[in-house]
């Protein structure tokens, strides 16, 4: 029995965003997978169990075909009279079609279920990384939790099914023909090593081709995209017709090197075929002189014709989805690169009471891409008073704050926190959660829950009445637009719904509505005119009056007026 | 052949039957790919044949030589069939790629005949994925759909052919089977390929929101102490997903076992009628070796029909989603030219009569403007932003139908003149203008390929380039980055300007053309402009339009057009 190959399509191969880095020989299964997910193991052991049964069933459906036409030339027995043989047959094949029901559809689940838990986890464990882990990836962390994982579905429904065939399959057909006929056995393994011999040599051949492919269809989209872009131009000058004729020709000599490389690429599927057919061929005509001079039974002939295709289908089959290995195995190694990385260790100790306490950052330094943000950072943020953070763009004063909260472990020096009492602790000894439940962090861009204007204002103070609600609004001046949208207008998620302006005021309005001794304001006058600028002044001021610590990284030379203290980072190289 | 737009209501099966069609595949090159792979299976079945003719026909000890055509023929399609694939592949790949070619460059000509705002309003993501992906997608339906369900038919027939001679009864068992796996696996493949597609555009588009919110805002999440919660959700949403996601599982399962299936009803089909006709003497031992054992290699074509069917299931929404491009609601149907072109005229009146102009029929920018624009009127249009500047000059060089009234060029109604015959009278400068990657001179002659180096350092002479271009190593010859990247603002700016000084012609419309000039040069540039006399940078018989918010370089006797701003 032979099943079609399909082959890579030039659709993948000719992939603009395919991967352009040097590809690793990986192993066809990465260890990982196997040994951290569930899914993918049982799929695996199934495969392998699925695998064995319809080799079982092959080899069975080739005996008793076998025997069936013997008995039938050589006693004149018609298969009617054999119907123990018959139902035999019959249950083989239909065995074997439930087995590759079976394989195919929980390869489906088990690849839902694998990218559903690696999806996951990816976002989890990225999640506890920290801000730096995860801008240092940035999109291609994006990237690989939204589109990327899902090329895991090809690989374990196309790829490691095949795979598995391949080790069970092979072996065992080719142990049977070795135990009716050991000469056609001697045939296929003699030609069956070559199969990976000209991969090897037709993969040389190729090398340097494909990148060169994926070369030429960057050039092709720059050109292509420059002259899209350029579409109203033309048109204004009434010259829209006439590109169209350097569309087609840059589209033609892409294809003509396409083409090149494909005449190789090709070159290794031209052999896989050859080899294959002309094993097939060898072995028949070996079998067919030796039945000639009655050197051969009829029956063991026939077995080994019917199962000596099939030592190669599993082959064919695997070289056909070799692209949907790659890209697997390229989000599978991608995907642990993350996973593997040690997010920062948590504290154990309760944080001391921030009402009453000290925070300090003692000569801290963080590396960044560029050198030190910041450089040796000294501050001190005393209770009850306003500290403003100044320095220059990219000086490291948004890192300086996130090593105060323990998100940010710097690279030298250290950030404490010291009781009224005089002690100082490392904060990387404080269990994170008991300090950032005593602070209200507003980052440069807001997060907000999902919810109404006033859920998400209530979420932020359990209990608190309308009277309060309205002086916080009218205090930050979100009541212009609860007066506009109304107190249940629907943010969307994540604030998505509102501008930014307005997602700042909201935001703000929570920090005054929390009950958290210490406030944290990035940039907090970023997205507004002068008029809302002196809003935020004054909610600073009303803070300050509350008795809660303010710290403050203020741009603008207002916000450092009406600062207690000033602290300035700066970044070194 | 073009690509020409759809109505929106248009069922998707036109929009295929469209996209198919721009591809403007060759007859003759798709016959010769789907011979070619013919060719390539019809060697494998024919192996097959005639191996299980040669092995039962050597059991009956004939004559060695009695073999020999027998024994050449197997050795032969033992090498033939990986030839006729790698032949095939070529073949279908390279119909496939022409069409791609093909299909982009259709798909240009019809962007470019777009006058509504479809390109500025496109992200450049979805551009790229439309003429990318999804013009990809169309390829691969030749190579996968179109080519081997072509051939499934041709080969089924050749099944039916070779065992027809041999046993009726064999023959209606194997139509019996191919039928089952031509029907069954491709329609339950395509199930499984909709429900997918689905599932990954609705599902899955809240999975990857969530996932990025939390990605992006992470850090947030954890201080404020909501990350728990943004995952849970995910999870939910991800379970979602999971849940559609397997409703495909089964008939992509059923899919992948139909052929395994239907071979029940070929072998023994084949094998009981074989029984009965050695019996009865009506076949040699080499056709009962054919009866025996060809079924089980009659399929080959058969199991490409799966992925046939889901391919076709995804070029179909690929090419929805071309027809979207090139055809949505807002296109003008393609204007009839009413009047012959005329010879680019010198002079030309511009009048708007009742002008209500805007981007979109609820929100007009400019509200019935009249102007009357004799040749060599020269006018300076100011207002605050968003009061309809821009619009008004797209309106007026004719990029853009009025919503209501009327423009007139040389007395006759813009709408009924051809397009091609307005571009050749009115020159429109706009500040958002593309710069081509390519070289300076290419960026200039892009408005008149006959235009002599001489004609192109007057041009930059003109608007004060001179300087700049002396200092570039190669000159005319420098390649310019893609939209004019690695130039600086002022330089762009002036570039774009000498290009609609190059192309001249009666009615000049120049939108902020000093804008990113150090003031001095941009005032003496707009006095020079809307001067009649001042300069020989326009012949004093150009009507010049100027949008600007140099309210104070404007000359005193030019006239000034103030749109207001309205909300």
């Amino acid at each position: 029995m032979t099943t079609a190959t399909a082959e890579p399509t030039m659709a993948r191969s000719a992939d603009p965003a395919a991967d352009p880095a040097p590809r690793r020989s990986r192993a066809p299964l990465d260890p990982r997978l196997v040994r951290e997910v569930r899914a993918a193991r049982r799929h695996l052991a199934r495969s392998v169990v699925l695998g064995l049964v319809q080799s079982a069933c092959i080899i069975v459906t080739a005996l008793v075909i076998a025997r069936l036409g013997a008995q039938l030339l050589t006693e004149r027995d018609v298969p009617q009279d054999a119907p123990a043989l018959l139902l035999v047959l019959v249950l083989a094949l239909a065995v074997r079609a439930g087995a590759v029901l079976l394989e195919e559809a929980t390869a489906h689940r088990a690849a839902t279920a694998a990218i559903s838990e690696l999806r996951g986890r990816i976002v989890r464990h990225a999640a506890s990384l920290g801000p730096r882990a995860g801008a240092g990836r940035g999109a291609d962390l994006t990237a690989l939790a939204t589109t990327g994982i899902e090329n895991l579905r090809p690989y374990l429904v196309g790829y490691v099914p095949q795979l598995l065939l391949s080790l069970t399959v092979t072996p065992l057909c080719l142990l049977t023909i070795g135990l009716l006929d050991p000469l056609s056995a001697v045939i296929a393994a003699v030609t069956l090593p070559l199969v990976p011999l000209f991969m090897v040599l037709v993969g040389k051949l190729t090398v340097g081709r494909s990148e060169k492919l994926i070369a030429d269809m960057r050039s092709l989209w720059t050109q292509l995209l420059d002259l899209v872009d350029g579409l109203p131009t033309l048109r204004a000058l009434g010259r829209e017709r006439g590109p169209e004729r350097t569309v087609r020709e840059l589209g033609d000599r892409h294809r003509a090197s396409a083409m090149g490389s494909l005449t190789f690429a090709f070159l290794s599927s031209m052999v896989l075929e050859l080899l294959a057919t002309l094993c097939v061929a060898l072995i028949a005509v070996s079998i067919g002189m030796r039945l000639v001079y009655g050197d051969m039974e009829l029956a063991p002939a026939l077995a080994v014709l019917v199962l000596a295709p099939e030592i190669y289908q599993p082959l064919r089959n695997v070289g056909s989805q070799y692209h949907a290995s790659t890209d697997g195995l390229a989000a599978v190694s991608a995907a642990f690169e993350v996973l593997d990385e040690q997010p920062p260790a948590d504290g154990t100790l309760p944080a001391p009471d921030l009402r009453t306490s000290t925070l300090a950052l003692r000569g801290v330094s963080v590396r960044s891409r560029e050198g030190w943000a910041p450089h040796a950072a000294e501050l001190t943020v005393r209770p009850g008073r306003v500290l403003a953070l100044t320095g220059a763009s990219g000086a490291g004063k948004t890192t300086a704050v996130q090593v105060l909260l323990g998100l940010v472990d710097p690279e030298q020096g250290k950030a404490e926190i010291i009781t009224a009492d005089g002690t100082a602790t490392d904060v990387r000894e404080l269990s994170r959660r008991s300090l950032w439940d005593q602070m209200a962090w507003l980052p440069q861009r807001p997060v907000l829950p999902p919810g109404t204007i006033r859920s998400v204002l209530v979420s932020s103070r359990a209990g608190v009445g309308q009277a309060e609600l309205e002086a916080a609004a009218a205090a930050t001046g979100l009541d212009a637009v609860i007066a506009e949208r109304g107190w249940d207008a629907d943010l969307g998620r994540g604030g998505h719904g509102i501008s930014l302006g307005e997602r700042q005021r909201l935001a703000l309005t929570r920090a005054v509505l929390s009950p958290a001794p210490l406030v944290i304001l990035d940039e907090p006058t970023a997205h507004l005119d002068g008029a809302a600028e002196q809003v935020v002044l004054d909610l600073i001021e009303e803070l300050r009056g509350q008795g809660r610590t303010v710290v403050v990284i203020a741009h603008r030379s207002r916000l450092v007026d009406v600062a207690d203290d000033v602290a300035s980072v700066e970044a070194g190289s | 052949m073009t690509f020409t737009p759809t109505t929106p209501a248009a069922p998707a099966r036109s929009d295929l039957r469209q996209a198919v069609a721009a591809l403007e595949i060759p007859r003759a090159r798709l016959l010769a790919a789907v011979l070619a792979a013919c060719a390539t299976l019809g060697s494998a079945f024919a192996l097959a044949a005639v191996s299980a003719y040669l092995v039962t026909r050597a059991w009956t000890m004939p004559p060695v030589l009695d073999l020999t055509v027998a024994v050449v023929m197997v050795r032969a399609l033992g090498v033939s069939r990986g030839v006729f694939r790698w032949l095939e592949r070529m073949l279908t790949h390279d119909v496939a790629l022409r069409g791609v070619v093909s299909l982009r460059t259709n798909l240009f000509t019809a962007l470019a005949a777009r006058t509504d705002d479809t390109l500025t309003r496109l992200r450049r993501g979805d551009l790229l994925s439309r003429l990318g992906d999804d013009a990809q997608e169309l390829g691969d339906h030749v190579i996968t759909a179109v080519v081997p369900g072509l051939v499934a038919i041709v080969m089924g027939m050749v099944v039916l052919a070779t065992f027809a001679p041999l046993s009726p009864a064999a023959t209606v068992a194997m139509l019996g089977a191919l039928l089952l796996a031509s029907v069954l696996a491709p329609v339950a493949a395509h199930r499984a390929a909709r429900l997918s597609e689905q599932a990954v555009l609705t599902t899955r588009a809240g999975v990857s929101a969530q996932t990025l919110e939390i990605l992006d805002d992470a850090t947030s999440l954890q201080v404020e102490g909501r990350l728990e919660a943004a995952l849970t959700q995910l999870h939910a949403r991800q379970a979602a997903h999971d849940a559609a996601m397997d409703r495909a599982a089964l008939p992509a399962a059923v899919a992948a076992a139909a052929v395994p299936l239907t071979l029940i009803l070929a072998v023994t089909g084949s094998l009981l009628a074989a029984g009965g006709l050695w019996l009865d003497g009506g076949a040699s031992a080499g056709q009962i070796g054919i009866l025996l054992l060809l079924p089980l290699s009659s399929f080959e074509a058969a199991t490409a029909l799966p992925a046939a069917a889901a391919q076709h299931a995804r070029s179909t929404a690929a090419a929805q989603r071309l027809g979207q491009l090139v055809g949505g609601a807002g296109a003008a149907p393609a204007p009839a030219p009413a009047a012959p072109a005329p010879q680019r005229p010198g002079t030309a009146s511009l009048r708007a009569v009742g002008l209500t102009a805007g981007w979109s029929a609820d929100a007009p920018r400019v509200r019935s403007l009249d102007l009357d624009l004799p040749p060599g009127a020269r006018l300076a249009v100011v207002g605050p932003s968003g009061s309809g500047k821009s619009t008004l000059l797209a309106t007026l060089a004719g990029l853009l139908d009025p919503l209501a009234g009327r423009v007139e060029l040389g007395g006759r109604d813009i709408a009924s003149l051809a397009p091609q015959d307005v571009r050749s009278r009115v020159t429109m400068f706009a500040e958002d203008g593309h710069v081509f990657a390519t070289t300076l001179r290419e960026n200039l002659r892009v408005v008149r390929g006959d235009l002599t180096d001489a004609e192109v350092q007057e041009a930059l002479r003109a608007v004060g380039l001179e300087d700049w271009v002396a200092t570039l190593p190669r000159g005319l010859d420098t390649l310019l980055g893609p939209d004019g990247t690695t130039i600086s603002g002022g330089e762009r700016r002036r570039l774009l300007l000498a290009r609609a000084v190059v192309r001249g012609g009666p009615v000049l419309l120049l939108d902020e053309p000093t804008e990113h000039l150090d003031p001095g040069r941009g005032d003496a540039l707009l006095r020079a402009l809307l001067d009649p006399d001042g300069s020989t940078l326009v012949p004093a018989t150009t009507t010049v339009v100027v949008v600007t918010h140099r309210l104070e370089a404007i000359p005193a006797d030019t006239p000034i057009l103030c749109l207001q701003e309205h909300r």
